[in-house]
């Protein structure tokens, strides 16, 4: 055990030493840019000091994880628990990937800017404010840190007028948004006095949630559905997944997505949880909307990104009902939910990527046609992230579904276990035509890459992706238990195992 | 007049500002109604006793970063169809607002520190708007024992650092994210 007075500024340095070094590497990458940003060398350097800058951030999180951190006295502005450290890991998991998933691809795509990497890294450290906030205040400063980083990142590709679009679009939805949970943040303080999850948290223990708190709660639910594109707040996520570079649409399936889901819970599981039959039914109606939209509209998508983008809005569903219950086996839900989609999620925008050009706006179900026989690695990788994102027996997506039910079971509610089974199932109409496209059709005369490789780094990334997708399937035992441990230093009420449904 | 008239007075003049700032066509007074909010803005965090804050808001916003609004506007000639402001009533305003600016100056000319003093003795009582925030009587006492630019200092380096410096990324963070966008050659 480690405390860590977090009221006074050494304190908090160490407290959020991960956040400063990934911010300190951005910097880096700056200063690096001040002399080299002309050639795809240059660019090439750039993402690798903003690589390496995240070994350290990654040592430090180690450090305070492995020490067993915790906060001195009163939770103060930032949280000290595992959820928070795990969170962090998905975050910093997902930013690696992406950079790594960037090499080929900026170079194939002619963007030499090597800025975008500080970006990177900037909406990086945004995210893990955001994850890892005691207080409101923090939670809104690292979500807009996070948020005008990826505006920018998603209009790249300055050549474009759809990554143009995509950026004008996430850009004023997002303002909205924001002006939402800032409204929703205002109205709770008005009603608790307090900006600090706990606080909150304690001013309302037991008692009945005020009617400004009930609409601050609301205003700041829909705040964040936007965040995480959740029915019927959506819209914008596959104009704008579909006009970004590839590498940042996969950055904002994950790892905006786990950074407004992490931040989620923790309002919900911290700050009101004596309201939960509040905020249920909102999650709820939530759920179910982004799991039949997402799921409906995936099946009639023609090009592979924009199905892509469906079907995260329906991943946005699984998650929401994931984190209904209110309890630890929620969150633990949530967390080994979120893992396996993360991991799942790179991998598929990487191998989409090498499959097109030109922002993989053509990318269809005919691009893939007869992989196997060229391409046989690629297409098994491709088969492997479409069951795992299908939640096929086998892969970890298996394990992150069957941790969502046995949460959402386990709170008797059966109905919304029900439409997660029963879209889950319409999810195989357009995840199985890829693979039986890949196998079972026959290539034109021509190769589907059309000549285009994965770099080194592209290779490593999804290989790596697709063994921890693969082994975690067969053996989720460990991790399992380790989700359960996490979720507990955030919940300690409810369940102690994800696996023993009924028991 | 007590303090609440006034609060409600200028919160009015705040929301109505606003209104008018969002539904007017012509960028120029849309601004310019933008301006009217900061100044009523301004005008509440007087009442609650933090006039640190209420300088700065009218130096910051309703100064620098207006003027600057009003250059983009005006060198993007998004202003095109302004009205005309030529006519013989509009001068006659201005010249009756100049009179007046410059009446206010002589007036605070004649502010010495023997009647600062006076001003200062005045406590916050219970009625004002500012005890009816949480926490409204210990942040009113607050200048008196530190001043009012320590009153804002320590909490702001102290209680409300994390945030304080978050604030500093997300500006370098937008800065670079517009150089980005805006660079004519990458």
């Amino acid at each position: 055990m480690m405390p860590i007075d977090l009221q006074t500024p050494s304190g908090v340095t160490l407290a959020l030493l991960p956040e400063i070094l990934v911010c300190a590497g951005a910097m880096l990458v700056l200063m690096v840019n001040a002399w080299k940003h002309h050639t795809g060398a240059d660019s090439r350097l750039a993402g690798k000091v903003a690589l390496a800058s995240l070994i350290p951030a990654a040592a430090a999180l180690a450090w305070l994880w492995a020490g067993g951190a915790e906060p001195e006295g009163r939770p103060f502005m930032v949280a000290l628990d595992g959820f928070r450290f795990a969170s962090l890991a998905l975050i910093l998991i997902a930013t690696a990937a992406t950079i790594l998933l960037s090499f080929g691809y900026l170079e194939r795509e002619g963007l030499i800017a090597p800025e975008y990497y500080s970006l990177l890294l900037f909406a990086a450290s945004g995210m893990m404010f955001m994850a890892g906030a005691e207080d409101l205040m923090v939670l809104f400063l690292g979500l807009e840190v996070m948020s005008v980083s990826v505006y920018v990142l998603a209009g790249f590709n300055r050549g474009s007028i759809f990554s143009a679009e995509a950026a004008l679009k996430y850009f004023l939805v997002g303002a909205f948004a924001s002006a939402f949970l800032l409204y929703g943040i205002a109205l709770l303080w008005g009603a608790t006095g307090q900006t600090g999850l706990s606080g909150i948290g304690e001013r309302l223990a037991g008692g009945e949630l005020p009617l400004m708190g009930k609409l601050g709660l609301g205003l700041l639910l829909i705040g964040m559905g936007f965040k995480v594109a959740a029915v019927p707040f959506h819209m914008w996520a596959p104009d704008v997944y579909d006009g970004s570079p590839t590498p940042i649409a996969g950055f904002m399936a994950t790892g905006v997505k786990a950074a407004g889901f992490l931040a989620l819970v923790r309002i919900l599981y911290v700050a009101v949880p004596d309201a939960a039959s509040t905020w249920q039914p909102v999650v709820a109606a939530l759920a179910v909307a982004s799991m039949v939209v997402g799921n409906l509209v995936a099946l009639s998508q023609r090009s592979l990104k924009r199905m892509l983008a469906y079907s995260s809005i329906a991943h946005a569903g699984y998650l929401l009902t994931a984190l209904w219950p209110g309890t630890r086996l929620g969150a633990g839900a949530v967390v080994i939910y979120l893992a396996a989609y993360v991991l799942t999620t790179v991998a598929a925008f990487g191998i989409l990527g090498v499959l097109g050009k030109g922002g993989e706006r053509d990318v269809t179900l005919d691009s893939v046609a007869g992989l196997s026989k060229r391409h046989p690695w690629l297409a098994f990788a491709l088969t492997v992230c479409m069951l795992s994102l299908l939640g096929f027996p086998g892969t970890f997506g298996f394990v992150g579904k069957w941790a969502i039910l046995s949460g959402v079971v386990g709170a008797r509610h059966i109905l919304l276990a029900v439409i997660l089974v029963v879209t889950s199932l319409i999810s195989a109409g357009y995840y199985l035509p890829v693979i039986m496209a890949a196998y079972m059709r026959d290539a034109g005369a021509e190769d589907p890459l059309g000549g285009r490789r994965f770099d080194r780094a592209g290779v490593v990334t999804v290989a790596v992706a697709i063994t921890v997708i693969l082994v975690l399937g067969v053996l989720p035992g460990s991790v399992l238990n380790s989700a359960i441990e996490i979720a507990g230093t955030l919940v300690r009420t409810g369940g102690s195992s994800l696996v023993g449904i009924g028991r | 007049m007590s303090g609440q008239t006034v609060f409600y007075i200028l919160a009015g003049a705040a929301i109505l500002s606003a209104l008018l700032c969002i539904i007017q066509k012509n960028p120029i007074a849309s601004v310019l109604w933008l301006i009217s909010t900061m100044f009523a803005l301004a005008g509440i965090y007087v009442l609650l006793q933090a006039q640190f804050i209420a300088a700065i808001q009218v130096l910051v916003y309703a100064g620098a970063i207006m003027v600057l609004f009003l250059f983009v506007i005006m060198l993007l000639n998004l202003g095109r169809d302004t009205g005309d402001l030529r006519g013989m009533p509009v001068r006659l305003a201005a010249v009756l607002v100049a009179g007046g600016l410059l009446g206010e100056l002589v007036l605070l000319a004649r502010v010495t520190p023997g009647s600062m003093a006076l001003l200062r003795g005045t406590a916050v009582g219970a009625g004002t708007p500012m005890a009816s925030f949480p926490a409204g009587q210990a942040g009113a006492a607050a200048p008196g024992a530190q001043g009012v630019v320590g009153a804002i200092a320590e909490p702001l380096f102290r209680t409300y650092l994390v945030p304080f410096e978050i604030t500093s990324i997300l500006l370098l963070a937008a800065v670079v994210g517009a150089v980005v966008l805006a660079k004519r050659k990458l």
